[in-house]
Parts: structure tokens; sequence; C-alpha cells
């Protein structure tokens, strides 16, 4: 199995759709950073539910901006499975974009706890920390994945926040973006680009602590009893 | 659309040089190699190009002004076949960009591919890909993956008896689904077939290539460097000293003569991004071929690295 381009093509590609795509590629970087400041400084549970609308809001334009523009009118040229792509992008907007008019589903906000913690940094790995590996390999910063306008930067942001929430958001929302660490880790594979395997597991590892539910333990239960 | 054809033919030449064979090598004399399409018996470049990846670069004018460069190379160099699909993203478009930047194209043989499992999309797919080369006939139109091959082959047979195509086949990759394509070499009236074949993977030389002979089907070999597998695995590795023997001056002749040596194929596509490399794999026209015996020896020399 073979991807249809190389990682030479593909950050060509980058660069190009950045250029194209200013000012609204470092838009997405902005708005990412607003909103981790603002569930980093804290906010009281009331608030965080009233938030968590703009933010699904804002979650859900990513998603159908990186499904359209990167997916369906970039990325559609070099590769033939560019369009199922862009479909599951378009539908995990379309979630979020159900969720953010239906308030109170959703909880933004910092849990405070070892969960919290992780998921913060697996949000600030897709805000700074994959952008700023790919410039310490060399790569051209006019080519940079970006959240808002790349799909690997996005995707991490995304469960990142989803971990970092208050209370566990519905599990459905967790299916495409893992389904996108399967897609990070084959492209990592195929192209020979180790990078995008650390994507693909931060997703994988992200997605497993944010919906498996801690069992109770046979002592907690017989205490009960 | 015009061709440079040469005089010297190597199916030719290994017939009146087997008696010239010197250590197990069959000796040509210079000129260009070619290889027949027994259909017609038109004889045409031994080394062609293949676009998969290479030429998917999409917008990017810099790496399409590089493209442009191996295409030039290929060219000076008399190479013939150019085959796409597609299947290889913006690949046609980048092809039909080049040519149209060239000044000298005629030894093209324009090949490229149908992909879709709709049987009616096929017709709109080979009028696209017209529009990309920017050419009104294609030399060769070939049912990519045997991808409803039954459908498309009665397209193109139309295609061919309306002079927009001259020749029509299928293909697989990865020496997949070879059972399915002997069947399809045995009943579907085809000119041309494509299939993988090179020095690691052989399971072509029991039955496909023997048949395509029996057939008289001109045989078109993709991968022969595996893509760039061969390479990772030999290029640290010495070059046996008798490859100058059939005058083989680097690993890639090395692989493509091979190939080439069977008296079954017609010409092989590598791929390249690269000028220089183009014209390593272009110097594979020249030459001698190895023979049977030659070829086992090269075959058993990469195994034992």
């Amino acid at each position: 199995m073979e991807l249809p381009y190389s990682a030479e093509v593909y950050f060509a590609l980058l660069a190009e759709y950045n250029r194209a795509s200013f000012p609204a590629a470092v838009l997405g970087p902005a708005l990412g950073l607003a909103v981790l400041a603002w569930i980093w400084t804290g906010s009281p549970p009331g608030r965080a539910r009233r938030a968590a609308g703009g933010i699904a809001a804002l979650l859900a334009a990513a998603w159908a901006w990186v499904g359209w523009a990167h997916q369906l009118r970039y990325m559609a040229e070099l590769d033939f499975l560019a369009p199922s792509y862009g479909a599951a992008w378009l539908a995990q907007a379309a979630l979020f974009a159900l969720l953010a008019a239906r308030p109170g589903t959703l909880a933004f906000g910092f849990r405070g706890d070892l969960r919290g913690l992780a998921g913060l940094t697996v949000a600030l790995l897709g805000l700074v920390g994959y952008p700023l590996a790919l410039l310490s390999l060399g790569q051209d910063w006019r080519a940079l994945p970006l959240v808002g306008a790349a799909p690997n930067p996005t995707a991490l942001f995304t469960v990142g926040l989803l971990l970092a929430m208050r209370e566990r958001p519905p599990r459905i929302l967790f299916v495409i973006p893992l389904a996108w660490a399967v897609v990070a880790a084959t492209s990592a594979y195929l192209l020979r680009f180790p990078l995008d395997y650390a994507v693909g597991a931060a997703i994988a590892a992200a997605t497993l602590i944010g919906t498996v539910r801690p069992g109770r333990t046979p002592a907690a239960s017989d205490a009960r009893r | 659309m015009r061709r440079k054809t040469s005089g010297l033919t190597r199916r030719g030449l290994l017939g009146a040089a087997a008696g010239l064979a010197l250590a197990g090598t069959v000796r040509a004399a210079p000129g260009r190699l070619t290889g027949p399409i027994p259909s017609t018996g038109e004889r045409i470049p031994a080394v062609g190009m293949g676009t998969w990846i290479t030429f998917n670069v999409g917008r990017s004018e810099v790496l399409r002004r590089e493209r442009l460069e191996v295409l030039r190379a290929f060219f000076a160099a008399g190479g013939g076949m150019i085959d796409s699909s597609p299947m290889y993203g913006s690949s046609e478009e980048v092809v039909g960009w080049c040519l149209e930047r060239l000044d000298d194209t005629r030894g093209l043989i324009s090949a490229t591919k149908v992909w879709t499992p709709f049987g009616a999309h096929g017709r709109e797919q080979l009028a696209d890909s017209q529009r990309l080369w920017g050419l009104r006939t294609f030399d060769l139109v070939q049912v990519h993956n045997l991808v409803n091959w039954e459908s498309h082959l009665e397209m193109l047979a139309e295609a061919k008896r309306q002079g927009r195509v001259r020749y029509i086949g299928v293909t697989t990759s990865h020496g997949s689904r070879h059972a399915e394509l002997e069947r399809v070499m045995r009943q579907a009236p085809i000119d041309v077939v494509q299939f993988t074949y090179n020095i690691l993977d052989r399971e072509a030389e029991s039955r496909l290539l023997p048949l395509a002979a029996e057939r008289g089907l001109g045989v078109v070999v993709n991968r022969p460097f595996r893509q760039k597998a061969l390479f990772r695995l030999f290029a640290d590795k010495p070059l046996p000293p008798w490859a100058h023997e059939i005058d083989a001056g680097n690993w890639a002749q090395f692989f493509l003569k091979f190939v080439l040596g069977h008296p079954a194929v017609t010409c092989t596509i590598p791929a390249t991004t690269r000028p220089e490399h183009m014209a390593e794999n272009m110097g594979a026209l020249q030459g001698r071929l190895p023979d049977a015996d030659f070829r086992r020896r090269m075959a058993d020399y990469v195994a034992g690295l």
C-alpha cells in the first residue's frame, strides 16, 4: 500500500494552502489560544456551560473548514481518498454544530485533575507542539499545519479539549478523531514521516482516557452492600 | 502523433546476436533498445516512464518545473512511453502541463488508464484524460487494476475503432489478481498487458510472461525498482564486477536490464523525480541485454546480498 503523493508534495501543498487561505489560516491558532486561556484561567461551572455552545460552534467551524477547504478543495487533487476524509470531517463538524445548538450537553472547562491536565497537554500539542516540532525538523514555517486549518493539529486540539472537560462528553465525539488517528499513523508509515506516529498515538491515548469509564473495585462494591 | 523509431530492434538483435553470446550475455549492436507491440509489430523504446507519486505534485509551480526537467531529460534520451492514470491525483494534469512546455515531444507514447467502478463513467474519464494531457489520441489506454474491465474494454474497443485510441490493455500491480489477469489475457481482445515484475518480484515469470508471448500481447512492466525498495536494499552494496558485460554502469541499469532481458517484455516504466536519475534509467536503452543464464546469475547475486 502506498499513498499517491510524497511528504515533500504534501508540504508544498500546505504552503500554497496557507498562503491562499490567509488570514483564515492564522485565525484558528489565535482562537485556539483564546479558548485554552479561558479554560485555564478557570470559570465557574455555570459560565462554562454557557460558553460551551460557543466553543462547540468554533470546533464545528474548524472541522468544517478542514473538511471543505483542506480535504475537498486541496487534498482531493492529490489523493483519491480525500473526498472520503472530507465527508468524515464534515460529519464531525455537523456533530459539534448539533451540540452547539443544544445548550447543556457540553461543559468545557478545566477539570483540575490529571485527566484535565492530560487534555490540556494534548490540546497544546496540537496548538503549538506539533508545528514547533516540524519547525525543529527543518520544515518551512509557511508550510506548517495549523489548528483550524490542517487535520492533525485540529484533531489533537479537539480531543485535548474533550478530555479536559468538566463532564465527560458523548463518546461519539471521539469516533472520527480516533479514525483520523489511524489515518495519521498510516500516513506516518507510508510517507516515512515518524512524527505523525506521535499524532496518532496522542489522539488514541486521549480517546482511550476520555471514553473508558473507571470501573468499581470489588472492595468498593462490597462496602456499599 | 509522430514517433521516433529505431531501425535497430531489440528482439531482432537478440536473434541475430544469439550466436555471439559471450560469457552468458547477449550482444547487441549500438542503438536504442526497443520492444514490440505484437498486434501491429510496432516497436517502442524499451524504457518508458511511470508517473505514480512522482508527477502528483498538485499546484506547486516549483515542483512542476522540476518535473518538466525530468521529462526534458526523458525525451532527450529517446524515451517513449509515459504512463499515468486518473488514480494518480494531479499526475495527468502535470504531464499535460509539462508536454505543453516542451519543444520536442515527438517520441511520446501516451499511455493512461480508465479507473472507475462505473461503466458509464469510463467514457467521461477518457475524455477528461484527453483534456488533461492535451491530446486527441492516446497510444494506449488500459483498464486500471482490472476495475470493471468487461465494461471498460467494450468502451475502449469502440474508441479504438474510432481512432481515438491505438492500443488497449489491462493492468495490475504489486503482484495482485494474477489469476483474473490470466483470464482476461486469454479471452479479451487486448493489445497490451501491464503488471509488476522486477529482480525480486518474479512471480510473473511462471505464467504471465509466457502467456503474453503465447497470446501475442505487448508487456509493460511496472515497479521495476519495487518503488524505491531495491535501492534501499542494495544501493550501498557493490555492483558486481561483471555488470559491465551487459553495459550496466549502475544499479538502476542493472535492475532495468534484468527486466528488459526477458524476451516477452516490451518496455518498463520506472518513475523518478530527478533528471540525473532519469539519465541513469535511460542509459538502460543502450548496449547489451542479459540472456536467460545471465539473468539467473543477476538474480542469484542479488539474492545473496
